[in-house]
């Protein structure tokens, strides 16, 4: 490496960082809060505005102590203090009017249960420094007063007002300075990251421009990428330390001007404070110290490193502030991992000492165990020793990296072979297919997430804002049912309305004009179709022994009345009858139809059984899914398909709230029996009669069919399959929670 | 002066540069002319060692490149390689740097440039506040910065006026009379036919023509006949390759 070139780049890159204009106002502004939180004492004094200066004015204070008991200590209290004249009288005769700014009237008197009793009088607000030195004096009255009156010691006294000391011996841990040490495993944990944040927004900025600007490809022609690499990470990390330097300047300013106001006479030199600061820190602590500041630093420049590498590969100056994020995301990761795995009840295994071995890891680890008291030498040996070793490593590693990243040559052009009997347009084509189904994908997806979470958030944030309104009009079990009607209700509004922006308007299912006759029909035969599925279905899940009967679970608790069971009857007939058609079969079956009849009714029936999240519930939501979605894919009439949800959900709904009356509920199996009678005739009728218009329909559906190999393309989109195995994990939960039940 | 030998690039399965050789003499203005994409940005990366030649050398004065030669070396690249929120001398200083110079000897050197180029007053303007032309010029000076003995020029007309043109022109050649050596690339042939002696004509990476311009110039026999412009033998030869 040419170190002549990396120290004219370093030293170009610092100038140009602190020369620069927000460098200033940075650190103007930086002045500013230093002085002022250096110096917080006297701005209050000036914006007060009451600072009767102790040093030049002169303060008369008035005593007034008729039983003699506190006069002497005060003049003492005051002797030295040229500025202040002690007077005794006997009577305050002070009006607002007469009082002088500079006089203070002091009132002692004893009292049975307060031992003393003292007031204060003046014209306006004391001066907080004055305030102290006269409570100093008024307590040691109180204090002897207190000795006198009970016949104790004074000494006696001061030994019972002085604090409990208790000491903390843990024979079992190393425990010394623990409270220090974790004060200085925050602050450096705070400070690197804030440094961390800075640096990494600082080399991946200059990265990224660099690279934009294409100015990367004339650097390159006369230093190394490594060179490049070690020049930038080093200048960056320069003029963070550079800044801290100043700040440390600032504060030395700020301590002198403040001294400089309060005229306070220090005895003691610079160099005798430090003495005596140090005296007071255990040799230890500054061991941790310096162990915890040289892993942060390592791993800091370790990290810049590889920061470096990932913002070499980002192609706008957006994205190399999202690039930022990744690693300092990492970090924060790290930490709280860190946070939870040790604790001072942490049993030290084998696998947390390799993984605070580990580079980046060690950072937080390793003073974590230290901090503990459980770690051995040869823990801080390999994990330092490791640490040193991975800059080497990686900067080598990051080097190649950085080198292809910031010159695009990650041009290992795919060379997918083409098969030889697609084309190039073939191959354009299907391209262009993916991207459609990754659309559609994405909507399913994003609808899906939002009803999940819709569903699970919703119903706490309605809870909060609608509860304080109805809670006087309705029970707690209508309360809860108003609640869910709400919440799924919106929920699945806005997941049908998710889909339908992301959908074209051309997308539709064309409506068949139906004459009532033939609507009736359709129903007819949807009964029977449904009431066959009731059986088939029961006859597998009882089969498959996951019958957990769940409709019956939510009527249950609660009483019984008018008002509950019309909400209930409102929660699952009217909102999953109609929203959830609205959204299953129209928003779906609409936008999928350009995909295929038969893979439209399938993917709304899959999607509607998934969403009911156990077995049991799934396998009849699927297969009724399949009876609507045919219908409505058909017909394009969703009402119909409204009228058959409502009737299936109200007949088992009903049932339940009929439960006991046996008369009633065979009257209405009767009907339903004869209606899918009916059903069973219609469905005769049209098979015989409209052969013709059949066979085109099913010669239709086959001609829009899709290709089962190009269902995986919905699987390329993130949303899609986060959304599925959102799904999968929840209706596992629900499995086994029912299961229990 | 500078010699390729079997120079090969294949970036994966695509070979970029196939085969490539040629020799440039000192003194002497040399050009290389191709469609876009034809390979001409990569024979110079690979010259000015950015990145690695599958096969074949590169020689300057029968020495392979290194970096103390890479310094004796300008390079223009084909799109702008200048920081917009810099300014021209920010800039200077910077690429100076980076070719050793002194504070002395970027100032002189750039104030010279700056005055040839009668655009004095852009010294401490931002790149980005620059038009087309003054910024294909403020390249140009950062590429000759360090005095450079040889010079490579990647596209250095592309998009400019024709007064811009000619004023670059002039700088060029300006340069080459301090016996200094040029490469420069170009779809423009007017450009190639006005400035060089030597060239190189490549399609898709390969070699199509090279030798010496008028002879070639004179001699090549198109639809029976000769004397025809090097644009019309280039859409001859590159069209021809096509098919």
């Amino acid at each position: 490496m040419n170190n002549q070139k990396i120290k004219g780049m370093i030293k170009f890159n610092v100038n140009k960082s602190i020369q620069n204009k927000w460098f200033i106002i940075l650190n103007v502004l930086l002045i500013l809060a230093t002085l002022i939180s250096t110096n917080l004492t006297n701005i209050k004094n000036f914006l007060e505005n009451n600072n009767i200066n102790l040093f030049e004015t002169e303060i008369l204070i008035e005593v007034v102590d008729n039983e003699n008991i506190g006069f002497q200590k005060i003049t003492e209290a005051f002797s030295d203090d040229e500025y202040v004249e002690v007077k005794k009288i006997t009577q305050n005769n002070y009006t607002k009017e007469t009082i002088e700014d500079n006089t203070i009237v002091i009132e002692i008197e004893s009292d049975e249960e307060k031992i003393i009793n003292v007031s204060l009088v003046s014209k306006e607000g004391i001066d907080p420094y004055l305030y102290d030195d006269i409570y100093i004096p008024l307590s040691e009255i109180r204090a002897e007063q207190f000795a006198k009156n009970n016949k104790i010691k004074l000494e006696t006294l001061e030994v019972m007002n002085e604090e409990l000391d208790i000491e903390i011996l843990m024979l079992g841990v190393d425990n010394e300075n623990a409270e220090t040490k974790q004060l200085i495993n925050i602050i450096s944990t705070f400070a690197i990251y804030m440094i961390s944040i800075l640096v990494f927004s600082s080399i991946s900025n200059e990265i990224a421009q660099e690279k934009v600007s294409k100015s990367i490809e004339y650097v390159l022609t006369s230093v190394t990428a490594k060179e490049y690499l070690f020049a930038k990470v080093a200048s960056t990390i320069l003029v963070i330390f550079l800044q801290a330097v100043y700040m440390v300047l600032y504060y030395i300013v700020g301590t002198f001007i403040s001294s400089l106001i309060n005229i306070v006479q220090t005895d003691f030199t610079a160099a005798e404070s430090m003495v005596e600061l140090f005296r007071n820190i255990d040799v230890e602590i500054i061991l941790y110290l310096i162990t915890v500041f040289s892993y942060a630093l390592i791993t800091l420049v370790l990290m810049s490193i590889i920061q470096a590498a990932i913002s070499s590969k980002t192609t706008s100056m957006s994205e190399s502030q999202n690039a930022v994020m990744l690693l300092s995301m990492i970090t924060i990761f790290a930490y709280f991992i860190t946070l939870g795995v040790i604790t001072p009840e942490t049993n030290m295994s084998i696998i947390i000492y390799v993984l605070a071995c580990m580079p980046l890891l060690s950072n937080y680890m390793v003073p974590a165990i230290l901090m503990i008291g459980q770690a051995t030498p040869a823990l801080i040996i390999i994990s330092f020793a490791l640490l040193l070793l991975s800059i080497p490593i990686s900067f080598n590693i990051c080097a190649k990296v950085f080198k292809n990243g910031v010159l695009n040559f990650n041009t290992k052009q795919k060379t997918t072979k083409r098969k030889e009997e697609i084309t190039l347009k073939e191959e354009q084509e299907i391209k262009f297919k993916k991207a459609k189904y990754k659309k559609f994908s994405f909507a399913i997806g994003l609808a899906i997430i939002v009803y999940i979470v819709l569903q699970n958030i919703g119903t706490v944030l309605a809870g909060v804002i609608i509860t304080p309104f109805i809670k006087d009009i309705f029970n707690d079990t209508q309360i809860e049912l108003i609640l869910s009607l709400i919440v799924s209700v919106i929920s699945l509004l806005s997941a049908a309305s998710i889909i339908n922006a992301y959908k074209n308007p051309k997308d539709k299912v064309k409506k068949i004009k139906l004459k009532n006759k033939q609507k009736i029909e359709i129903i007819l035969i949807g009964i029977f179709a449904l009431l066959v599925l009731q059986f088939v279905t029961s006859f597998i899940i009882t089969q498959l022994g996951i019958d957990y009967s769940v409709n019956t679970v939510i009527f249950d608790n609660g009483e019984k009345n008018l008002l509950t069971n019309i909400l209930t009857i409102l929660l699952v007939v009217v909102q999953a009858g109609v929203f959830e058609e609205l959204l299953f079969r129209k928003a779906f079956i609409d936008y999928s139809k350009k995909f295929g009849t038969i893979f439209s009714i399938f993917i709304s029936a899959l999607f509607f059984g998934l969403i009911h999240m156990n077995i049991s519930q799934m396998i009849f939501a699927f297969s009724i899914g399949i009876v609507f979605g045919t219908i409505y894919a058909l017909t394009g009439n969703i009402s119909l398909t409204i009228i058959l949800h409502l009737l299936n959900n109200g007949y088992a709904t009903i049932a339940t709230l009929l439960a006991g009356n046996n008369v009633a509920i065979q009257i209405i199996d009767m009907s339903v029996l004869i209606f899918a009678f009916f059903g069973l005739l219609c469905l005769i009728k049209i098979i015989i009669k409209n052969k013709e218009y059949i066979k085109l329909t099913l010669k239709k559906i086959k001609e829009n069919k899709m290709d089962v190999s190009e269902f995986k393309y919905m699987f390329f989109d993130f949303s899609f399959v986060v959304s599925i195995a959102v799904i999968v994990v929840m209706s596992i939960a629900t499995e086994k929670m029912l299961s229990l039940m | 002066m500078l010699e390729v030998r079997n120079l090969t690039k294949k970036f994966g399965e695509n070979i970029a540069v196939n085969d490539v050789s040629f020799k440039v003499e000192k003194g002497k203005i040399f050009g290389i002319v191709g469609r876009n994409g034809a390979g001409k940005s990569t024979i110079f990366r690979t010259i000015l060692n950015i990145i690695k030649p599958t096969k074949g050398q590169i020689l300057y004065e029968n020495r392979k490149i290194d970096s103390h030669i890479l310094d004796r070396i300008g390079y223009l690249p084909e799109e702008g390689s200048l920081i917009p929120t810099y300014t021209v001398v920010e800039l200077c200083e910077y690429y100076g740097s980076l070719k050793l110079m002194n504070e002395d000897e970027i100032k002189e050197n750039l104030l010279m440039w700056l005055e040839e180029f009668d655009i004095l007053e852009y010294a401490n303007k931002k790149i980005k506040d620059l038009s087309k032309g003054n910024r294909q010029k403020i390249q140009f000076i950062v590429s000759v910065l360090h005095n450079p003995d040889l010079l490579i020029l990647d596209e250095p007309f592309s998009g400019l006026d024709p007064v811009s043109s000619a004023e670059l022109k002039n700088a060029i050649l300006k340069f080459k009379d301090q016996n200094k050596t040029i490469i420069f690339s170009s779809h423009i042939m007017e450009q190639v036919e006005n400035l060089c002696e030597e060239f190189l004509m490549i399609n898709k990476g390969n070699i199509v023509l090279s030798g010496n311009l008028k002879e070639i110039v004179e001699n090549y026999e198109l639809n029976g006949t000769r004397g025809h412009s090097l644009n019309e033998i280039f859409i001859d030869k590159v069209g021809k390759e096509d098919e």
